[in-house]
């Protein structure tokens, strides 16, 4: 299971990078969220308020290996709504800042979605092999 | 086959929610201890991609990159121009007022948390402590040639002075320091911003 433990740290690293500049600039990452113009104002700012702290701890839990399935269940429901959210931008022609990493600034587009799907695409296979290496504890401790 | 037992999923799903829960209220609870909850800078302002963009039309008409190559300056100037003051001059509060009213931009050079609590109307955040930090997401608010009001807190405070030298370094031509800062404007009896 070295893909596994890989694939967690991987992931949980991005997830800690994700939320370091967001939790030191909060006010810059709730108007990257409010300039997505889904939510409205208050809710933008609970949103950068909860968010970073979401991903931090979703982040240390995969990489210190705990919790594994609820943390890479909640990367996963958190890295389908960032994609949808980004679609949806660029959708209406919005040419924002994606408040991915704040830190790089970058605009929607293109490279950050494929980049969303590529972390998807890994938080649901490290969902599904610690799922599979759960059962076979289970399996070994029946037996 | 699936190989994985619901009782799984429903387990995973729960530890999930618990982290949604704790971490949210942790998130939450920082947030109002910094006092960032419930504040948003620039609700749905997205920057545009050129500083071009951003600068109101009549700041265009006062630049003299406007005018017609080598045609002559003109002799009278309108009295609108009389009235800016000069490049670099400091400004009470009533002065930095008629000229945000003529569509200069106010810069706040202090830390966000306290923009956030209350700023000059229309005012940028720009904070001098982290400026490389956020020069690069107020450059498209801010044009070389339109006048800025900088401002801090007031009293004994320099940040206004230490952001005007590092906009006028930068090549910004009409940088203006609001003489004892926010401060002085409350007292002038002027409106703030929340």
């Amino acid at each position: 299971m070295k893909a596994l433990t890989i694939g967690r740290v991987i992931l949980g690293v991005f997830f800690v990078y994700a939320s370091y500049d967001k939790l030191l600039h909060p006010l810059h990452f709730a108007e990257a969220v409010a300039n997505y113009r889904l939510l409205p104002p208050l809710a933008a700012s609970l949103v950068a308020n909860a968010l970073p702290m979401i991903e931090l701890a979703c982040g240390l839990l995969l990489v210190f290996g705990v919790a594994v399935p609820g943390a890479s269940l909640t990367a996963s429901v958190l890295l389908t709504v960032f994609g949808a959210a980004i679609i949806q931008a660029m959708w209406r022609g919005l040419d924002i800042d994606c408040g991915c990493f704040s830190a790089a600034a970058e605009r929607v587009g293109y490279p950050v979605v494929v980049r969303d799907l590529a972390l998807l695409g890994l938080s649901l296979g490290v969902l599904i092999g610690s799922l599979y290496e759960a059962r076979g504890r289970i399996k070994q401790i029946i037996l | 086959m699936i190989p994985f037992r619901t009782s799984q999923l429903v387990s995973a799903a729960g530890q999930a929610l618990s982290i949604l829960i704790f971490a949210s209220a942790l998130g939450l609870g920082v947030g109002y201890l910094r006092g960032t909850l419930g504040v948003v800078p620039h609700p749905g302002a997205p920057a545009p991609r050129t500083a071009h963009l951003a600068l109101p039309a009549r700041h265009l008409a006062h630049t003299p990159a406007q005018a017609a190559p080598g045609s002559p300056p003109k002799a009278a100037k309108t009295p609108r121009a009389d009235a800016l003051p000069s490049p670099g001059q400091a400004l009470s509060p009533r002065q930095a007022q008629r000229l945000l009213a003529t569509g200069a931009v106010a810069v706040d050079a202090r830390r966000p948390e306290d923009y956030a609590l209350g700023h000059l109307p229309g005012a940028v955040s720009l904070p001098v402590e982290e400026f490389d930090f956020y020069f690069p997401r107020s450059q498209a608010r801010l044009h070389p040639d339109s006048p800025l009001v900088i401002y801090c807190g007031g009293g004994e405070c320099t940040l206004s002075h230490e952001l005007a030298d590092a906009l006028t370094q930068m090549g910004f031509r009409q940088v203006h320091v609001l003489t004892g800062g926010i401060d002085a404007w409350r007292a002038a009896g002027l409106r703030v911003a929340r």
